[in-house]
């Protein structure tokens, strides 16, 4: 053990490592995002079968621990001769992840707006897009935020699963150094701030947005426990 | 103003208005009354058109709702015309179903802007005028969830004359709300009614339909069974008025 060394000098290793859990945090948000908007819309909008085949695939996808369905893009994949970089594994099976969680949240939004809602604005003469665009959207998006932004924080935490699997994100890079230095202390608590700087400001944001509807006796998913 | 001649109207195979005909005179209000499922809101909402209908027509200020005559042949007005008379015939919902992520003032102001073209500050003013009319000025700010139900109908009958529209259709609109909040309501469409505005109104509160409406009709099973002037319901002619009237004053 080297005790003269600080965590200073074992900075560029673990912001490296850090780097890619944010990477890894980001693909997977932004990619699951835009699947997810797609699929959460189609299931709102969908016919019998699209609902029946969406709903299949989400009881599929979400019936497992995060961990189980990262061992099976790891392990199943490459049975089929599919091969990616470990990385890439890792990034394919949060997106996965984060775009079946996502529909589930912008399916729950935009059915949680009456229809009633679409009916009062068709009634006074607005186009159905119109309606769409300035009555049912809006109201969906605001129930939709503050359970969006958890979905982003817990993202940004559960990348941490891919360690298991030798993908070199923080909390891999983080455990090496420790065994190799033994500063666990050390290495631990830059491990925690740095995560909470990433999610401390979300989470809060989150929380403003929930009281921002609050004001204005408005409910969000999450508030009604969705 | 409203000319209605053999209407019909089916869900799947159950016909929910068997040839109903009927006939709103400029400046008159007519009430609508019958038991639950007889058909009285699926009238309205084939007026205002958000149901289509398959047999006979609805006529508003002469002009044929939802479709079109092509040589004898009905088929459905263009988009843009079917949302243009919804704007001059509008409705009034027992739930209020105010726009819930606006303003008081907003809900009145939204479809000014967006269906009639006005710019927003025009569209405020306007507003503003239309919700004092309905007593609420101190409230414009309110969101719906604040407002107590009278408020809210209230706003929602004033986001549907900001359309200034030919004709009003009120479904039983004080029905969710206690004795005070509806007699509120109900001065309102009192006022609009001495003003002249053609309203066609769906009502369990007899005492106020004798005294408003010029014309009453009574629904059951997608029928008229009975229709006549304002005593109409001091002396029912058929026995299904009279046991209808007997139950809503036993309940
Ligand atoms: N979208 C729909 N699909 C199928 N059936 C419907 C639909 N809307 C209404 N109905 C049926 O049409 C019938 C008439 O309904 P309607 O709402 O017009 O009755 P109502 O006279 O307004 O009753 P209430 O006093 O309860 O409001 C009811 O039997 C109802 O079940
Ligand atoms: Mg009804």
């Amino acid at each position: 053990m080297d005790r003269s060394i600080s965590v200073i000098q074992l900075l560029p290793l673990l912001l490296k490592g850090f780097g890619i859990t944010l990477l890894l945090a980001a693909v997977a948000i932004g990619l699951g995002a835009v699947f997810g908007t797609l699929l959460g819309s189609l299931y709102a909008w969908g016919g019998r079968v699209v609902r029946a085949v969406l709903f299949m695939l989400v009881t599929i996808v979400r019936g497992v621990p995060l961990v189980v369905q990262v061992f099976a893009v790891f392990f199943m994949l490459p049975a089929y001769g599919i091969k990616f970089s470990a990385v890439s594994s890792a990034g394919i099976a949060l997106t996965l992840f984060a775009s079946f969680t996502i529909m589930e949240i912008v399916r729950g939004g935009i059915e949680v707006v009456p229809k009633a809602q679409m009916q009062a604005a068709l009634s006074l003469g607005f186009s159905y897009h119109e309606a769409m665009r300035t009555i049912v959207l809006p109201q969906a998006l605001r129930s939709m935020m503050p359970s969006l932004v958890n979905q982003g924080v817990f993202m940004v935490k559960a990348t941490s699963v891919v360690s298991l699997f030798g993908v070199t994100e923080f909390m891999y890079v983080s455990k090496e150094q420790i065994e190799r230095t033994l500063m666990g202390f050390e290495i631990m608590a830059f491990v925690w701030i740095a995560y909470t700087i990433v999610c401390y400001p979300l989470t809060a944001l989150g929380r403003r947005f929930e009281e921002h509807l609050k004001g204005r006796g408005q409910t969000s998913l999450a508030g009604a426990g969705a | 103003m409203i000319e209605i001649t053999a209407l019909k109207k089916s869900y799947d195979a159950r016909t929910i208005i068997d040839g109903i005909t009927l006939s709103v005179p400029k400046g008159t209000v007519c009430g609508v009354l019958g038991p639950s499922g007889s058909g009285k809101s699926t009238l309205l909402r084939c007026v205002n058109f958000l149901e289509p209908y398959e047999g006979g027509e609805i006529r508003v200020d002469g002009e044929l709702v939802g479709y079109e005559l092509d040589n004898g042949r009905r088929a459905l007005k263009p988009r843009r015309e079917i949302a243009r008379m919804r704007s001059e015939c509008c409705m009034v919902f027992q739930q209020f179903n105010l726009f819930s992520h606006m303003a008081a003032l907003d809900n009145v102001a939204i479809a000014l802007v967006k269906v009639r073209g006005l710019k927003a500050p025009e569209a405020r003013e306007k507003a503003e005028a239309l919700l004092a009319k309905v007593g609420l000025s101190n409230r414009k700010d309110a969101y719906p969830a604040f407002l107590s139900g009278g408020e809210q109908q209230r706003v929602a009958i004033a986001r549907a004359l900001a359309m200034q529209p030919k004709v009003l259709l009120l479904d039983e609109v004080t029905s969710a709300l206690d004795p005070e909040r509806a007699a509120e309501v109900l001065d309102v469409i009192a006022t609009l009614g001495r003003e002249g505005m053609t309203m066609m109104m769906v009502t369990h509160q007899v005492h106020f339909a004798r005294e408003v409406c010029r014309h009453m009709v009574f629904l059951d099973e997608g029928r008229i069974v009975e229709d006549g002037g304002p005593d109409m319901l001091a002396r029912p002619k058929t026995q299904r008025l009279r046991s209808f009237l007997r139950h809503l004053r036993l309940a």
